[in-house]
């Protein structure tokens, strides 16, 4: 399909973008008519759970369309159905989890519902951009309901300080994104991502503004994903944002974040210029060591999980590397089959960590997690698995991703890289099974645990212990589609 | 099928016990499955050909294909026995562990079955990354069995298991990517296949490096010296069922890789480092022995007395000829045994005096008499008596030593003097002698009971059958190992032209 105007049939791919809006909207404006009164927590959890499954379902429906739509604005191929879909459960598992948790269910989950929401809108949009600009709309869209979801949360110091801390530095990120936007236009004279690709090696190899400008796109994609050196504000933020915010933002974010980076990889974005490549290769390698060091010494498990989403950052980043090299698209693959399994395992860790706070950020400490592992065997084996799955140990699907990642790596050549990523899945093994020695080793208190309503939550934590394991098993259940999904639109 | 089902019916008896509520139930259900399990190991050895060396009860079925990955399982002569040690070991150590493991019981076992499942695998696994996920899979039960129920350093005695295997395991990762990696360019296609992997014409160098990664995750497994210290810690905290366990199998696993793996894949590293090996397999030999004969504790006495019959297998199999190879097989069985069984003893005598003190015990065998028959019959094994399996073993190891090196045999053979001394001595100080500290004291000492005396009789008759009619065990081996040394030389001459 080719559309000169915008037509009809065109408009229709943003149907589902607009109902998740939409969604959106229904439970603030209803509590806005009702004189400021919340509606139930249960009601609002059902509209947007039946308004995120209408969406999926549209998503599905609506076909797809292998070449860029909207004057070359947005894609809707299989990446951007499958990235949508995941963006979308990620979203689902979230509310599931606010709807539990202490710091969010009380007063504001109208609200809550519709940031959340709001913010996923920007994430699909992030999903299906082929345009500098747009890719820019969506990072804004997101970020923005980011902010305010981080200082929505009851507690009061460390969730304000969070928001502020965040908004200050991602807005910084931000610029220096659009500026290295605007070397980008000045040097090809477009932003359409699909067109830069058939110039973008030459412009790699001998004009250094382009090279300028894609280095400050990696800088403002690296701060979202929390590449070193523009992780310092992860813990700080994870911390202090509610945890199904933290959730949210460790997987959903880092998702489309990364779907941005593999289409930049292949529209050969990073492909031709050695010193861009060797940049990019030691921040890999320091955010690797960067999150799995600092890890280790947390008391946090809040803190404990940002730095190793910090870690798996510079796993993914790997991956982007390896796929930059002559767009292999086996590397890229590999890339969006680690982000994804990386979503479910994580969403599942911050689910238990979700069912054991307590009020006044209780029981987030590591030490609050003695005993629990025969206490409550079935949150602590989940949390076990989780763990584990994070360290890369095999049957769990977090060893298959890095055996995906390290393999292409070293397939393209990349044998140094994924030796850093081993020693760092050694490194990182420590800090996981300190999570699962103090939760079966260590002398339990006598202060008993109660998780009063959290079966939402605790659903969460079941389907993701148990994909965890079942993708382990049979990765080929989303190697197979992802693997279909990854193209080059440029040669199209 | 068969071999599938010996897999993983343990695997799966672990997960169901999890849901029984209660603890008696649970142990009479693992006991009376586990002994199942031997059974139907049984069957394998029944239909086993041992006039072939090329793998049999083969099963292989596409697991992730656009990497070439596959459920490729089979058994040779040489996994053979191993298995069924595995088997044949867990029904003792659930019997064993009927008291001595007091709490969390359901756990227990649940980690005891899945951690076989996960060296069952590691045996029969031809596939190299299905290999590697059962070896990882290992790790995590056993450092659960070592972190729960050890003594009272077990959690540093436990991190320190899991993160000296891993740091051997990582490096074995990235060599079997780059073997993947290789088969894509030589063969065509992909493939984790350890057979594919045999066809490669590695050049010298990636041998060496390769070689090198493979062997310290094997080295450290074993353990070689000298990277064999987390062994007397997690020996030491370990319960009796789990220090029996590690030294009955989990150590095989690395001179089983050697034979396997690394010496079959990099023919010219091993013509290059063999030597090397067997300095360091000499070494550990005569080192376990020596510092085995000054430990005051009776459980890493007999800790460091693995370090030194491994020493042995190590000897055997980097000699490379049909004696030293056989020998070593022998000797991997063997050391099952027996080290399993002194195992076992020092925790019946735990359990009874909460010590491990060798200074605190002397004439036993007054009190317990039938103990220490057990543990007489032991020491002979351990210490290579004629006519008790350690002969068999350490007489073949010490014969292809000879051709291969006749220095490093000569050495090798003082251990055997050593080995006498330093059993022979605990013996004495346990047995004989005036009553210990421990014994002139309050508290009446019982002699085994009949459970106790059903967990050490069945490994009190293989001592001697294996030790009398050893071709009973060799004759299964011999085409297998056979091909093995085969194929090896070949690959050498073929790559040296």
């Amino acid at each position: 399909m080719e559309f000169t105007t915008l037509s009809i049939a065109e408009s229709l791919f943003l149907l589902p973008m607009t109902a998740l809006f939409l969604t959106a909207c229904i439970p603030i404006t209803l509590k806005v008519l009702n004189k400021n009164i919340e509606p139930s927590n249960r009601l609002t959890l059902s509209i947007a759970t039946v308004g995120i499954i209408v969406v999926a379902v549209l998503t599905k429906l609506q076909g797809l369309n292998p070449s860029p739509l909207f004057f070359g604005a947005l894609i809707f191929d299989k990446m951007a159905q499958e990235i949508n879909h995941t963006v979308l459960a990620i979203t689902l598992f979230t509310l599931f989890l606010s709807y539990s948790n202490v710091n969010t269910k009380e007063h504001t989950l109208a609200e809550h519902v519709f940031l959340v929401l709001s913010s996923a809108t920007g994430m699909m949009t992030l999903a299906s951009s082929t345009d500098l600009m747009v890719t820019f709309v969506g990072l804004e869209l997101m970020s923005i309901a980011l902010y305010v979801l981080i200082a929505l949360g009851h507690e009061q110091r460390f969730s304000k300080e969070a928001a502020f801390k965040y908004f200050i530095l991602g807005s910084f990120a931000s610029a220096i994104f659009l500026f290295g936007v605007s070397f980008i236009f000045g040097v090809s004279g477009t932003t359409q991502m699909h067109v830069i690709a058939n110039s973008a090696q030459s412009l790699l190899t001998n004009n250094n503004l382009f090279i300028i400008g894609v280095g400050m796109i990696i800088i403002g994609i690296g701060f979202k994903v929390s590449l070193f050196p523009f992780h310092a504000w992860t813990p700080d933020v994870y911390q202090g944002a509610p945890t199904p915010v933290s959730a949210f933002m460790a997987t959903g974010v880092k998702l489309v974040m990364f779907a941005a980076f593999i289409r930049l990889a292949m529209d050969n974005f990073f492909n031709g210029s050695t010193k861009l490549n060797l940049i990019m290769q030691i921040l890999a390698v320091l955010t690797m060591f960067a999150g799995n060091i600092s890890a280790l010494v947390q008391e946090n498990v809040k803190r404990i999980v940002a730095y190793s989403s910090v870690a798996h950052a510079g796993y993914m980043f790997i991956g982007i590397i390896a796929a930059s090299q002559a767009s292999s698209l086996d590397a890229a693959t590999a890339t969006l089959f680690y982000v994804i399994i990386y979503a479910v395992m994580n969403m599942g860790a911050f689910a238990v960590i979700s069912i054991f706070e307590r009020q006044n950020r209780d029981g987030l400490n590591i030490n609050n997690y003695a005993g629990i592992g025969f206490k409550k065997p079935f949150l602590g084996a989940a949390l076990s698995i989780f763990m584990l799955s994070l360290a890369g140990m095999p049957p769990m699907v977090g060893f298959i991703g890095k055996f995906y990642v390290f393999s292409s790596a070293i397939q393209e050549g990349y044998l140094w890289l994924t030796i850093f990523g081993v020693l760092n899945s050694l490194v990182s093994a420590y800090y996981y099974l300190r999570v699962v020695v103090i939760m079966y080793m260590k002398e339990p208190s006598d202060e008993e645990i109660k998780t009063p309503g959290a079966w939402p939550a605790k659903a969460v934590v079941a389907i993701t212990a148990v994909l965890t394991i079942i993708f382990g098993i049979m990765s080929q259940a989303i190697y197979r589609p992802s693997e279909k999904s990854v193209t080059k639109i440029s040669q199209k | 099928m068969i071999l599938s089902l010996v897999t993983f019916l343990p695997l799966v008896v672990g997960l169901v016990l999890l849901f029984f509520k209660s603890d008696k139930f649970v142990k009479i259900a693992a006991l009376l499955l586990a002994v199942a399990e031997f059974v139907l190991s049984l069957a394998l050895l029944k239909n086993f050909d041992s006039t072939t060396a090329s793998l049999q009860f083969v099963e292989k079925y596409d697991w992730i294909p656009q990497f070439g990955i596959s459920y490729f399982i089979g058994l040779d002569g040489i996994s053979l026995w191993l298995i069924l040690l595995t088997t044949f070991l867990t029904p003792i150590i659930v019997l064993a562990s009927w008291n001595a493991i007091d709490k969390k019981i359901k756990a227990f076992h649940a980690a005891l079955f899945i951690l076989q499942t996960a060296m069952l695998g590691a045996f029969v696994a031809i596939d190299s990354v299905l290999f590697f996920v059962f070896w990882e899979l290992m790790l995590v039960p056993m450092f659960l069995l070592v972190g729960i129920w050890g003594g009272e350093k077990r959690i540093y005695a436990a991190y320190k298991f899991f993160i000296y295997t891993m740091v051997g395991s990582i490096f074995m990762l990235v060599a079997i990517i780059t073997l993947m990696a290789m088969a894509k360019t030589q063969l065509g296609v992909m493939s984790a296949s350890l057979l594919d992997f045999y066809k490669l014409q590695i050049p010298l160098q990636a041998q060496h490096l390769m070689f090198l990664a493979f062997a310290l995750a094997f080295a450290i497994k074993v353990p070689i010296f000298p990277l064999h210290t987390w062994l007397p810690d997690a020996h030491v905290q370990a319960p009796t069922p789990g220090s029996v366990i590690l030294a009955g199998v989990l150590l095989k696993l690395g001179t089983y890789g050697f034979i396997r793996f690394a010496i079959p894949l990099f023919p010219l590293a091993v013509e290059y480092f063999s030597i090397y090996f067997i300095i360091l397999g000499v070494f550990g030999i005569i080192y376990g022995a020596l510092v085995a004969m000054v430990q005051p504790d009776m459980k890493k006495l007999v800790a460091y007395s693995s370090v030194s019959h491994l020493g042995y297998c190590v000897l055997g199999i980097f000699a490379l000829n049909t004696e030293g190879v056989t020998g070593s097989l022998y000797q991997m069985l063997n050391h099952g045994i027996s080290t399993g069984a002194l195992f076992l003893l020092v925790g019946m005598i735990y359990e009874r005096t909460h010590s491990r003190e060798i200074a605190n015990y002397g004439g036993l065998a007054k009190v317990m008499p039938l103990f220490a028959i057990f543990f007489f019959i032991t020491t002979l094994s351990s210490i290579a008596v004629p006519g008790t399996n350690g002969f068999v073993g350490e007489f073949l190891i010490l014969l292809g030593a000879f051709k291969a090196n006749k220095i490093a045999a000569a050495l090798a053979a003082t251990g055997m003097v050593l080995g006498a001394v330093y059993m022979l001595w605990m013996y004495k100080r346990i047995f004989f002698g005036l009553p210990g500290k421990l014994l002139t004291g309050h508290h009446e000492l019982k002699d085994l009971n009949k459970r106790e005396v059903m967990v050490l009789v069945p490994l009190m008759i293989l001592i001697f059958v294996m030790g009398i009619f050893p071709n009973l065990f060799l004759d299964k081996t011999k085409a297998s190992i056979e091909g093995f040394l085969k194929n090896n030389n070949q690959m050498q001459v073929s790559l040296n032209k």
